[in-house]
């Protein structure tokens, strides 16, 4: 099977990059796929992606840009050379801009590359219906609110005529069947990206680390966690590292350099800047409790998969779709209410100075992580995969040309045995 | 006898039937797919799944039925699924899975079909 996976990739710093590498580098150790084609993103300066070594043939067409208007043309003429078997898109809805016309298009390629014969799936990690907002810091003119939800309701019909939207959260399939009428929805989990050797749960030795970990300046945003640990460390009087791991949202540049200049005398505060994947691992061991500081959610989250990868406890905001995510799929923390300093720092005390608890959500998070790797989620997408390519060859034979133009909101997912 | 999770084995003329009861989630998913390994391992290629008895199955749950489902198809083996409750029923369809493996309503109509 010959993949073409539309998507950000590292070093892009685009969003989903980190997910498409793992996704590439779990696909590529599968017997059934024979080759990989890359379709992603132009790197800054002309640079050129340097790939790490996968058991199968992986290339690279950068060439897309971020709000750039002719991306369709480019990526759709990158799809037609190719001739891939299956065409894999992850995205979400500001994946090739945040101005409203080259993300729209951006958004109509799915549906074209279907139209072109290619069957196309999409994965949306976000849907507009549960995002708020107003806590997501986008807009609260009700007037604005009511074009956005308009806005993305046609954007999501659009993403529906892929010929499968998969989603990572099973609130988001129900959403969308019950609003959209769609039947070629369905639920794949996000999966844990790695599974390190089981922690060490017990050690936690010197000074306490409180991690971020993220895109900020959106709807992640770090002040409330910096006052948060400032207020334990008076009322302990300890020092505790406050590490900020990441850089910009790329809808919300300059961010956390206003921070660092909001808190530049505050002690043992460290902003690591972009992580490199390499050094991913030793920012999540050297922490001991990962926080989320978001005032919204806008879908399932990396970061909590790769805390429970590392055995780590999590602190978590009291909203939407990472409570369901946490009891979906048995994942455990300590939660706050966004915008309630005092809130967060009691929880982040309750994991920091109760060793026990610390100890059972660490664990609790490991078995999760454990539980949904991605090595299988990869094998979850290509049952689906087979699926639709068994059913283009069975629309082939039948040689009905009109067949494969057709919308396929209504259609329904082939049985694989069939 | 798991967290949550009871689990028992039959044989049917030549298919292995096992029942599950409980809860099958993140916590006992690893045991059960272990389960399932060592019963396809031992040369077993006809396994119908009973889930007359199971409360409720997470993500973690349907990875554990796409795995068996993979490893007999590689042996050449068939896996069939019966008597999933509405709950059940609910979280197959929405993984889409209902369209892929083989479900049937109760055990003797399973049986029937191998």
């Amino acid at each position: 099977m010959k993949i073409a996976i539309v998507s950000p990739f590292p070093p892009s710093t685009g969003t989903l990059n980190e997910y498409a590498y793992h996704l590439v580098q779990h696909l590529s150790e599968k017997p059934d796929v024979e080759e990989i084609v890359l379709i992603t993103d132009k790197l800054p300066d002309q640079k050129e992606y340097e790939l790490p070594d996968f058991k199968v043939p992986v290339s690279v067409k950068d060439v897309w840009e971020f709000n750039k208007l002719t991306n369709p043309v480019q990526i759709l003429r990158a799809i037609y050379k190719s001739q891939p078997d299956i065409v894999f898109y992850n995205l979400q809805f500001l994946s090739f801009g945040d101005k409203k016309v080259s993300a729209a298009l951006g958004l109509l390629i799915p549906f074209l590359s279907k139209l072109m014969g290619f069957p196309s799936v999409v994965l949306l990690h976000n849907i507009t219906e549960t995002v708020d907002l107003e806590s997501a810091g986008i807009t609260s003119n009700p007037v604005l609110k009511f074009i956005f939800a308009m806005t993305g309701t046609l954007l999501t019909k659009v993403l529906l005529g892929a010929n499968l939207l998969t989603v990572t959260i099973s609130k988001y399939v129900k959403v969308l069947e019950s609003k959209y009428k769609a039947k070629n929805v369905a639920l794949v989990p996000h999966g844990s990206f790695e599974l390190p050797s089981i922690p060490d749960f017990e050690n936690s030795q010197g000074m306490k680390q409180v991690m971020a970990f993220g895109k900020f300046g959106t709807y992640k945003k770090v002040e409330e966690m910096i006052e948060a640990v400032d207020l334990l460390r008076k009322r302990h009087n300890e020092r505790i590292e406050i590490v900020i791991a990441g850089s910009d949202s790329p809808n919300a540049k300059g961010y956390l350099e206003s921070v660092a200049k909001q808190y530049q005398d505050m002690a043992d505060l460290v902003f690591t800047g972009y992580v490199a994947e390499d050094d991913v691992p030793r920012i999540f061991r050297e922490s001991t409790v990962v926080v989320f500081p978001y005032t919204s959610t806008t879908g399932s989250s990396g970061v909590l998969h790769q805390a429970g990868s590392y055995g780590k406890p999590a602190v978590l905001p009291d909203i939407g779709d990472l409570k369901h995510l946490v009891r979906e799929e048995g994942y455990s923390g300590e939660f706050f209410l966004p915008g309630k300093v005092e809130d967060l720092a009691g929880a982040i005390e309750r994991v920091l100075y109760d060793e026990s608890n610390r100890i059972s959500l660490s664990r609790a998070n490991y078995a999760a992580a454990a539980s949904l790797p991605m090595a299988d989620i990869a094998d979850w997408y290509l049952m689906h995969f087979k699926s639709l390519i068994k059913k283009k060859k069975r629309a082939s034979v039948r040689n009905i040309p009109w067949r494969s133009f057709w919308p396929t909101a209504q259609q329904e997912i082939v049985p694989a045995g069939m | 006898m798991l967290a949550a999770m009871q689990m028992t084995t039959d044989v049917s003329e030549e298919v292995t039937i096992l029942s599950l009861d409980g809860d099958l989630n993140a916590t006992n998913s690893r045991d059960v797919e272990s389960y399932l390994s060592n019963i396809i391992d031992e040369g077993n290629r006809k396994l119908l799944i009973n889930l007359d008895g199971l409360n409720y199955i997470s993500s973690a749950g349907l990875r554990v039925m796409l795995m068996a489902n993979k490893k007999l198809k590689n042996a050449e083996g068939e896996l069939k699924l019966c008597g999933l409750n509405d709950t059940v029923k609910e979280v197959f369809e929405i993984a889409g899975f209902h369209m892929i493996l083989n479900i049937y309503v109760n055990q003797e109509e399973a049986l029937r079909d191998f």
